[in-house]
C-alpha cells in the first residue's frame, strides 16, 4: 500500500497545482486593482470617463461592461437561434453520413483560431454586413436609435455578429446531445395523438429539454463574453464616454477588446495599468458566473 | 482431501446492507468446487472476497476468515494474495491496447516477476495450458481484440496461469460464450484441476453437474449445503437445495 | 379558415427551412475563412516567407520566419510544462475525484477551464513579466501552460473514464499495486483518447493570442533567449492586420495561412484518428 499512497500523494500535489493557480489569480488581481478602486472609489465601475493622462487620470470601465453585455446579446441573439436550427437538422432531418461531415465542419468552426476571425472579419465579414445589413437598415430606419450612427463595419453589431459565429459549434453540440437523450416515448406519445414532427418538437423535445437548451445558451454565453481577438478586431476600439454604445453601428470596445489594444501601451507608472487589471478582473467575474451558472444547470439536467 | 481455502464466519455488508451471512466453507485442493445458487444470493460477492477484491470498494465491509493454507489472506499483503490466488471473469476482458503476447506476459511484467528472456517461456507455458498455443503462436502480435470471444477467455485464463497462482476463481467464465467455446473451457478447467484448486461460480447447474467436484449451495447470503457434487444434486439434504435444483426456484 | 391540413404541412415546412437554412448560414462563414485565407495568403507564400525576418513595418520585403520559430518554441516550451501537469491532474480527477475533498481541486480544474484567456495573460504579467522587467518566452510559454492544463485535465479524466471498469478489476486481479493499474493497465487502455486530447490542446494554444500579448510581445528578431520578447504567428497577424501597409498585411494573410493550415490539419488528424480506438 505504501507505493499507492506515494502514488496519491504525488497526483494530489500536481493536481493542486490547478487549486493554486486559481487562487493565485484571483488574489493577484485584485491587489492589482486596489489602487485604482482606492483613487477612483465606486465611480471606476459605473462612469465613463477614460483619460490616462498623468495627472488628469480618470478610469471608468462602464462602457466596456456595457460593450461585453451588448456584443454577448447580440451573440446570443443571433447565434442560439441557429445554433438551435442546426441541432434540430443534425437529429431530424440527416442521416448518418450527413451527420458526420456536418459535425466535422461545425467543429471546424470551433478550430479555427480566433485571431483568423478577426482578420477574416476585418476584411471581408465587416464589408458584407456592412453592405448588406448596416447599410440599409441606416438608410431606412436611421431614425431609430440604435441604427442611428453613421455605419462603418466596425462597431458593436460586426462585434456581436462575428462572435454569434463563434459560439455556435458549443451552443449546437450541447443543444443536440440535449436533444438526443428525450425519449422516444415522449415522440411516440405526440405522433400518436395525431402532432406532426414541428409538434413533436415544439411540445415535445422542447419541453423536455428546457433546462439542456437553457444551459447550452449560458455556455455560449460565457464563450462570448471572454472572447477577446476577434472582437477586438471588428469592434471600432472606441474608449471613454465615445464607447458607450449608443447605436449598433456606434464603435465601441468591451472589456476584453480593452485589454488587448492598450495594455502594452500603458504607463507602468501610472494607474493606467491597474485599471486595466480591473477591466479584467470583471471580466473574470462575468465569465466565472456565467460558466458556474452553466455547470450547474447541465449538470442537474444530466442528472 | 486436504483444505486450501478455509473460510470461516465470513460476512460482507455494502453501504450498511448485509449480503453474505456467517459463511464457513472448506475448499479442499486441487479439485473443482462449484459454488451454484439463484441470481443476487451473493456467489460473486463470496468469490470476490478470497482475493480481497472488495478491498477496492469503499462501500464495502468485510468481517472474517479466509485461510490459505491457514494463513489468513486478509492479514496478508494483498498484492501476493492476488497472485497467488487468481481470477477469470465472466466477461472476457483482453486489454484492448495490447497484443495477445503482451497480455499474457503483462502480469508477469508488471510484478517484475521474471526477465525478458523468461518471458517468452513463460507465456508459452501459459497458452499451451490455457489451450491456445496452437491457435495463436503465430500470431502473437496481434492485437488481442482480434481474437474470437472464446479465444479470448483462454486468454485471460493464460493470463492468470502466467502468475503461476495456486488457486484459480471463476466467476460464471463461459456464460458469454457460445456452446462450442463454453464446451471447450470446461475441459480446460477440468485439465487444469490436477495442478491447481478451482472454485467455479456458475448459475447453469448442469455445468456444474459436469466439472465439479464438490458444490455449494448458496442461498440468500447463506451457504444452504456443501457436499461432493453427485450427491448433492441425488440427495440435497436441504428442502431449499432440492427446490433449487428441481427448479422450483431460480 | 385555413383547414389544420394545410397548417400541418406549412409548419412542417417551416420546422425544415429554419433548420436547413440555420445549417447553411453556420456553413457558409467557415468555408469562406477558408477560401479568403486561401486566397490572399497564397500570394504571400515564397521561399523568403518562410526563412526571413520581417524587417521593418511596411517593408515589402521579409518573411515571417520568426513568427514560425517562436510560435514553435513558444507551443514546445508550454507543452513540457502543461501536458505532464494536465495528464496528472486527469489521473487524480479519475481516481480520487469523487471523494469529498476533491471537490475543491475539481472545481478549480473546471473555473480554470473557463477563465478567458487573456485574463491569463495578465496574471502572468503581473507575476514573471512585472518582476523580470522584461517581455519574455518564458512567460509566453507559462501563460500557454495555464491555458493547456485545465484542457488536457479534462480530456484525460474523460477518456479514462471511458474504459470498462472489468479492465481496472482484471488488472487488480493480476496482483499488482493500484497506481501499477491505472498508469500501466487503464491509461494504457486510454491512449487514444488521451493523446488526442492532448494534440487538441496543443491546436488550440497554437491559435491563441490574448496570453501572448502582454507576456513575450512580439518581435522582429530571431528568438533570442528565453528571458527577452518573442514573436509568434498569432501576435504577427493581429499586429499587422490592420496595419496601412499592404506588405504586412499580406504577411498576416501568409501567417493566417500557415496557421490555419495547421489548426485545422490537426483537429482533422484527431477526429479521424479518434474513429479507430
Amino acid at each position: 500500500m505504501n507505493e499507492d499512497e506515494v502514488f496519491y500523494l504525488f497526483s494530489l500535489a500536481v493536481a493542486s497545482i490547478s487549486l493554486l493557480l486559481l487562487a493565485l489569480i484571483l488574489v493577484v488581481l485584485v491587489q492589482y486593482t486596489l489602487p485604482v478602486i482606492k483613487e477612483m472609489g465606486f465611480d471606476y465601475f459605473i462612469t465613463s470617463s477614460w483619460n490616462p493622462v498623468f495627472g488628469k487620470e480618470k478610469y471608468g470601465i462602464l462602457p466596456y461592461f456595457l460593450g461585453t453585455v451588448l456584443t454577448s446579446f447580440i451573440a446570443v441573439l443571433v447565434g442560439v437561434p441557429i445554433s438551435f436550427g442546426i441541432a434540430l437538422f443534425l437529429t431530424e432531418y440527416s442521416n448518418k453520413t450527413l451527420k458526420k461531415y456536418l459535425s466535422i465542419m461545425i467543429d471546424l468552426l470551433a478550430a479555427i483560431p480566433s485571431v483568423i476571425y478577426g482578420l477574416w472579419g476585418f476584411f471581408v465579414f465587416r464589408n458584407f454586413i456592412l453592405d448588406y445589413i448596416e447599410k440599409p437598415l441606416h438608410n431606412y430606419f436611421g431614425k431609430i436609435s440604435i441604427f442611428s450612427a453613421t455605419p462603418t463595419g466596425l462597431d458593436f453589431l460586426s462585434g456581436g455578429l462575428i462572435l454569434a459565429i463563434m459560439i455556435i459549434p458549443i451552443v449546437s453540440s450541447v443543444t443536440r446531445e440535449v436533444l438526443e437523450l428525450v425519449p422516444t416515448e415522449i415522440k411516440e406519445g405526440i405522433y400518436a395523438i395525431g402532432g406532426n414532427r414541428y409538434d413533436v418538437i415544439v411540445y415535445g423535445s422542447i419541453r423536455y429539454s428546457k433546462n439542456g437548451i437553457l444551459g447550452a445558451i449560458l455556455l455560449g454565453l460565457g464563450r462570448a463574453v471572454g472572447e477577446t481577438m476577434a472582437v477586438s478586431m471588428v469592434i471600432g476600439n472606441a474608449t471613454g464616454e465615445n464607447a458607450l454604445p449608443r447605436s449598433l453601428f456606434s464603435a465601441g470596445q468591451t472589456l476584453s477588446s480593452l485589454i488587448a489594444n492598450e495594455f502594452n501601451e500603458a504607463n507602468p507608472t501610472s494607474l493606467h495599468p491597474n485599471a486595466l487589471v480591473g477591466a479584467g478582473l470583471v471580466l473574470l467575474m462575468m465569465a466565472i458566473v456565467v460558466n458556474l451558472g452553466a455547470r450547474a444547470i447541465v449538470s442537474k439536467y444530466k442528472r | 482431501m486436504k483444505t486450501k481455502i478455509e473460510i470461516r464466519n465470513l460476512n460482507v455488508w455494502f453501504n450498511k446492507r448485509q449480503v453474505i451471512y456467517d459463511v464457513n466453507l472448506k475448499v479442499p485442493e486441487q479439485a473443482i468446487t462449484a459454488v451454484i445458487g439463484p441470481s443476487g444470493c451473493g456467489k460473486s460477492t463470496l468469490l470476490r472476497a478470497i482475493n480481497r477484491l472488495h478491498d477496492l470498494i469503499p462501500e464495502a465491509k468485510v468481517k472474517g476468515e479466509v485461510l490459505l493454507d491457514g494463513k489468513d489472506v486478509y492479514k496478508e499483503d494483498p498484492l501476493v494474495v492476488r497472485r497467488k490466488i487468481g481470477m477469470v471473469f465472466q466477461k472476457p476482458v483482453p486489454f484492448p491496447s495490447m497484443s495477445i503476447f503482451e497480455n499474457v506476459a503483462i502480469g508477469v511484467k508488471l510484478n517484475d516477476l521474471a526477465k525478458k528472456e523468461r518471458l517468452e517461456k513463460i507465456v508459452e507455458r501459459s497458452l499451451r495450458m490455457a489451450a491456445l498455443w496452437e491457435e495463436v503462436k503465430d500470431i502473437l502480435e496481434s492485437p488481442a481484440t482480434s481474437l474470437s470471444v472464446g479465444q479470448q477467455q483462454r486468454l485471460t485464463i493464460a493470463r492468470t496461469l502466467a502468475l503461476e497462482p495456486e488457486v484459480l476463481l471463476m466467476d460464471e467464465p463461459t456464460s458469454a460464450l457460445d456452446p462450442v467455446s463454453m464446451k471447450k473451457i470446461e475441459e480446460l478447467i477440468v485439465n487444469l484441476k490436477n495442478d491447481y484448486t478451482i472454485v467455479v461460480v456458475t448459475h447453469d447447474m448442469r455445468q456444474a453437474a459436469r466439472i465439479s467436484d464438490f458444490t455449494a449451495f448458496m442461498y440468500e447470503g447463506k451457504i444452504i449445503e456443501f457436499n461432493e457434487t453427485s450427491e448433492l444434486f441425488r440427495n440435497p439434504k436441504e428442502e431449499i437445495t432440492e427446490k433449487y435444483i428441481t427448479g422450483r426456484i431460480s | 379558415m385555413v383547414s389544420l391540413r394545410v397548417k400541418k404541412k406549412v409548419q412542417n415546412t417551416f420546422l425544415f427551412l429554419f433548420a436547413f437554412l440555420s445549417t447553411i448560414i453556420a456553413i457558409i462563414p467557415l468555408f469562406s475563412i477558408i477560401f479568403e485565407v486561401i486566397k490572399n495568403g497564397i500570394e504571400a507564400i515564397n521561399l523568403d516567407f518562410f526563412i526571413q525576418l520581417p524587417g521593418p513595418l511596411g517593408e515589402s520585403i521579409g518573411g515571417i520566419a520568426n513568427a514560425i520559430q517562436g510560435t514553435l518554441i513558444l507551443v514546445t516550451l508550454a507543452s513540457i510544462i502543461g501536458v505532464p501537469i494536465g495528464v496528472i491532474t486527469g489521473i487524480y480527477l479519475y481516481e480520487y475525484g469523487k471523494e469529498k475533498k476533491s471537490t475543491l481541486i475539481s472545481f478549480s480544474v473546471d473555473l480554470l477551464y473557463d477563465l478567458p484567456s487573456i485574463v491569463v495573460g495578465i496574471f502572468v504579467y503581473i507575476t514573471v513579466v512585472s518582476p523580470m522587467r522584461s517581455f519574455s518566452a518564458l512567460a509566453g510559454a507559462l501563460a500557454l501552460a495555464i491555458v493547456m492544463i485545465p484542457i488536457i485535465a479534462k480530456t484525460t479524466e474523460e477518456s479514462l473514464t471511458l474504459v470498462p471498469p472489468t479492465i481496472s478489476e482484471a488488472g487488480i486481479a493480476l496482483g499488482i499495486p493500484k497506481w501499477k493499474n491505472i498508469i500501466f493497465i487503464v491509461l494504457n487502455s486510454a491512449k487514444n483518447g488521451v493523446l488526442n486530447g492532448i494534440v487538441l490542446a496543443v491546436a488550440r494554444i497554437t491559435g491563441e493570442t490574448a496570453p501572448l500579448i502582454m507576456t513575450c510581445l512580439g518581435s522582429n528578431f530571431w528568438f533570442s533567449g528565453m528571458d527577452k520578447p518573442i514573436n509568434s504567428l498569432t501576435l504577427l497577424i493581429w499586429r499587422y492586420a490592420m496595419q496601412p501597409y499592404p506588405s504586412a498585411v499580406k504577411k498576416a494573410w501568409g501567417a493566417a495561412f500557415l496557421l490555419l493550415l495547421v489548426a485545422l490539419a490537426l483537429n482533422l488528424l484527431v477526429k479521424s484518428g479518434g474513429e479507430r480506438k
